[in-house]
């Protein structure tokens, strides 16, 4: 068996291997074994100083200061603090809350439970290529609005908000804004004071570094008051409370580090290879690209295959690893509700693949690729080509 | 709770997905089909059986769906040759999903092929039995 083609990057990212050497190096070096918050000794205090140089690493990033940025175990979490936190600490302010229908699940279901606790949430519909206008949220703005979230770009389709421009509309009117940044944090340029972003989230494992840790960027000036969700030993400025996981936060820093570094460079290859990618699948009949031609990040590909059910595709590309939606929800059998979002129907939408393509993809990669799609598309369309 | 997964597929599963050897269609003056299911619910098949002799000479089948119901399709149409119309009725879709570890959530594909099979089986009885 051949190894399979990985082309499932805005799921999850291999480990860069200078950032795993990193971690190993942190694991295996005895003075940084200490809590981080044990300042009384050497090895505590070592250990503070290589987290506090990942956070230097985070927040220069994002033109943050280091102060603004909190671990947390990944973008779900920095979410669900972002969303709650802010609910709960600003609800004698308003309860109005203003998202998309696009979002994450992670901000999605945390959206859901606030409706359930009171609060009321405005999802704006995007148009037919995924784009939300800051138009609509000036809109939905009202006198009780707490809260705009958006996420930057989005993870099943590629396609990039105006973050910007809702950064400054949400800015004069006084309410906070939430972006999350999962899959553009490193990838994209993000300078959170001059897009005028309150929170935002990213994670490590959509740009090369480890599972299981995250960061949720908060504003300090003016402070942003936020309701931690987990409390105890007052970590992270009291924003969220356990021991940092000093070889996860320092794989972070350096793979963000090395995002921000090799951006231009990778933007520029990626964007090589989603169009010799998209040039390749024009070959075959029936196919309509999810999403925006331009304003989208080089590394995400959605296409719907006509007349093909999603499943057997999938599994019939065994040799390529990627996902027919998110990644998250890929047990489901639901057709994806981004792409019905966007006026998909059901069989068009579960007859779509995401191809995600990231900094170890090759061109020869690319080459089997649409080879394999073209053969397997023109098969089950053959085998069901008299069906209604 | 299921212990089998959406994508987790048994090894005959993956050997009738892949290598479909009754999928086509057929023609001629002996031979019925019959269609079930749509392309919007998710599954549909076509069932084409050529009949010589009140014995099932070919069977061939176009399906849309899961690698399951391609599978479970597949294995349907080659059941059908060499049975007499008789014993076309004794397919069960019980057996079939047992043998392929095919998961209770997808039962109702099942059905379809069993549409199909029974409108083919009535296609071919009125067709022999013009009359009555």
């Amino acid at each position: 068996m051949n190894t399979p083609i990985y082309l499932d990057y805005a799921a999850s990212t291999p480990i860069d291997p200078r950032v795993a050497a990193s971690m190993h190096q942190c694991l295996t070096n005895v003075e940084l074994q200490g809590n981080p918050s044990s300042l009384s000794h050497r090895y505590g205090r070592a250990a503070r100083g290589v987290i506090e140089k990942a956070r230097q690493q985070v927040a220069g990033a994002l033109n943050a200061k280091p102060v603004e940025v909190i671990w947390t175990s990944g973008a779900t979490e920095s979410n669900n603090l972002a969303l709650f936190g802010v609910a709960h600490y600003h609800a004698d302010r308003g309860k109005h809350i203003i998202s998309s229908k696009t979002e994450h699940k992670a901000v999605l279901e945390p959206l859901k439970r606030l409706e359930k606790q009171g609060y009321r949430v405005t999802y704006l519909k995007p148009d037919e290529f995924g784009i939300v206008h800051p138009q609509q949220v000036q809109e939905a703005i009202t006198p009780a609005t707490i809260l705009v979230s958006l996420m930057h770009v989005n993870n099943e389709i590629g396609v990039i908000q105006n973050i910007g421009e809702v950064g400054s509309l949400c800015s004069e009117r006084q309410v906070l804004f939430h972006v999350d940044a999962a899959q553009s944090a490193g990838r994209l340029p993000i300078d959170v004071k001059q897009m005028n972003v309150d929170l935002l989230s990213c994670t490590a494992h959509k740009l090369y570094g480890p599972k299981g840790i995250g960061a949720l960027y908060v504003r300090r000036d003016p402070v942003v008051g936020l309701e931690p969700l987990i409390v105890g030993g007052g970590h992270e400025l009291g924003l969220r409370a356990g021991t940092l996981a000093t070889h996860q936060i320092v794989g972070f820093g350096l793979a963000m580090e090395l995002m921000t570094k090799q951006r231009d460079a990778d933007h520029a290859r990626l964007t090589i290879l989603r169009d010799q990618l998209c040039n390749g699948l024009q070959g075959i009949a029936d196919i309509k690209r999810n999403g925006h031609a331009t304003q989208c990040v080089p590394n995400i590909l959605n296409v719907a295959f006509d007349g093909v059910e999603g499943e057997s595709l999938l599994f019939a590309l065994q040799d390529l690893i990627l996902s027919a939606g998110a990644a998250c929800s890929s047990g489901s059998d639901e057709a994806s509700y981004v792409l019905r979002a966007l006026g998909r129907s059901d069989q068009q939408a579960q007859s779509s693949l995401r191809f995600s393509l990231g900094r170890f993809t090759t061109e020869q990669d690319i080459n089997v690729a649409v080879a394999a799609v073209s053969r397997e598309v023109t098969r089950l369309r053959s085998i069901s080509a008299s069906l209604l | 709770m299921e212990n089998v997964t959406q994508f987790d597929y048994a090894p005959e599963v993956v050997q009738r997905f892949v290598n479909t050897l009754h999928a086509g269609s057929l023609d001629g003056v002996n031979v019925v089909n019959a269609q079930a299911g749509s392309r919007e619910s998710g599954a549909s098949a076509r069932l084409w059986l050529q009949v010589v002799n009140q014995r099932v000479k070919k069977a061939a089948f176009q399906g849309y769906g899961c690698p399951h119901f391609i599978a479970a399709a597949e294995s349907l149409a080659e059941w059908c040759e060499g049975r007499t119309v008789n014993e076309l009725s004794l397919w069960s879709w019980q057996k079939v999903q047992q043998q392929l570890a095919i998961p209770t959530s997808k039962r109702g594909r099942l059905l379809i092929l069993e549409n199909a099979l029974k409108k083919a089986i009535e296609t071919l009885i009125s067709t022999h039995n013009p009359s009555s």
